[in-house]
């Protein structure tokens, strides 16, 4: 009986969430074709941040309200933001860090998402489908020379244990001498599992973790000595025992 | 350097470096359909190679038509004659 009420709980909470999206994306959609989306990247992103937080609130409630963030001080200029990458709103935990200011790296389907994706594309997301990888750091330099994080998954797609870390969000950060932030993101993954679109009640629990200096990692093939520094740094508190009472 | 020990070091290191899973480190797997290395991971598994062997790798060509883990054995060996 826990189990449905529990069900029923998490359809509710969903179906609010998706209705508030779907009509302020409608809204938004309408606005940006009226007005233009040219030179509204800020704007775009404003709206994406809003939308995460919306998302957040929904994941929040869909909890129990049991959603612990840890955080550190984010570093004083743009940097790689990377995670484990275990549910579709990974990308949107970073707005649970009052993080605003970030473009995702994404493979080409988000690009396809009706209204989502024209809102990424004109937000200035970098599409990494048929770019080699020095094209791919040569734009997030780019972004990060515009004051903009540029979040990554080292994972490439969802994976229920933490995966392979590619190097690229590393060669980006040493090539752009700044930061990689790790975020440790737990639970997400028994809320929404993949092939599911309802929330299921479920604890979670987000830590951003200390900045890795890329400076340090300076050296030839430092990327992936740092690719594998920080997927341990991500993995050890993924395991470590949490203040959510799961190992 | 016998092509078995070439081989021994080379599944060793990639399956160290780029976490690969030594099951599906067959002499056939491509590196980038059966492995899921990208162009980024290629680049570095060169100069990671170098390091190991002490030889050049990226003066030929050749490296470039490398597709495979036994394309790569081939080219290591004849590197080391």
């Amino acid at each position: 009986m826990a189990d449905f009420l529990k069900k029923i709980y998490g359809v509710f909470v969903t179906l609010q969430a998706s209705t508030w999206l779907l009509i302020t994306g409608v809204a938004a959609y309408f606005y940006f074709f009226a007005a233009g989306y040219k030179d509204k990247e800020n704007r775009l992103r404003s709206f994406l941040y809003f939308q995460g937080k919306v998302i957040q609130a929904a994941i929040t409630c869909a909890s129990g309200f049991n959603k612990k963030i840890i955080k550190y001080p984010m570093p004083d200029k743009p940097s790689i933001l990377v995670s484990n990458h275990t549910s579709m709103c990974d990308s949107f935990v970073f707005c649970s860090f009052n993080i605003k200011n970030f473009v995702c790296v994404s493979k080409g389907w988000p690009f396809n998402i009706p209204l989502y994706g024209k809102f990424i594309k004109y937000a200035g997301y970098i599409n990494s489908k048929n770019k080699t990888a020095a094209e791919i750091i040569e734009i997030a330099k780019e972004k990060l020379k515009q004051g903009l994080h540029v979040v990554i998954f080292p994972e490439g797609t969802r994976q229920k244990k933490t995966g392979r870390f590619r190097s690229l969000a590393f060669a980006a950060a040493i090539a752009a001498d700044t930061y990689v932030v790790p975020f440790a993101v737990k639970g997400l993954d028994k809320m929404i599992p993949a092939g599911k679109y309802t929330l299921t009640p479920a604890p979670v629990e987000y830590v951003q973790m200390p900045a890795v200096k890329a400076s340090d990692f300076s050296f030839e093939v430092g990327h992936l000595k740092m690719a594998r520094y920080v997927k341990d740094m991500i993995v050890r508190e993924i395991e470590r025992k949490n203040i959510i009472g799961k190992a | 350097m016998t092509r078995d020990k070439i081989v021994k070091i080379v599944n060793e290191v990639l399956s160290k470096e780029f976490e690969l899973d030594p099951a599906a480190m067959k002499p056939e797997a491509n590196f980038f359909k059966d492995l899921g290395l990208d162009s980024l991971d290629a680049v570095d598994m060169v100069i990671v190679l170098e390091q190991v062997f002490k030889v050049k790798l990226r003066a030929n060509y050749e490296v470039g038509k490398i597709m495979t883990l036994n394309d790569l054995y081939n080219y290591i060996e004849a590197r080391m004659k």
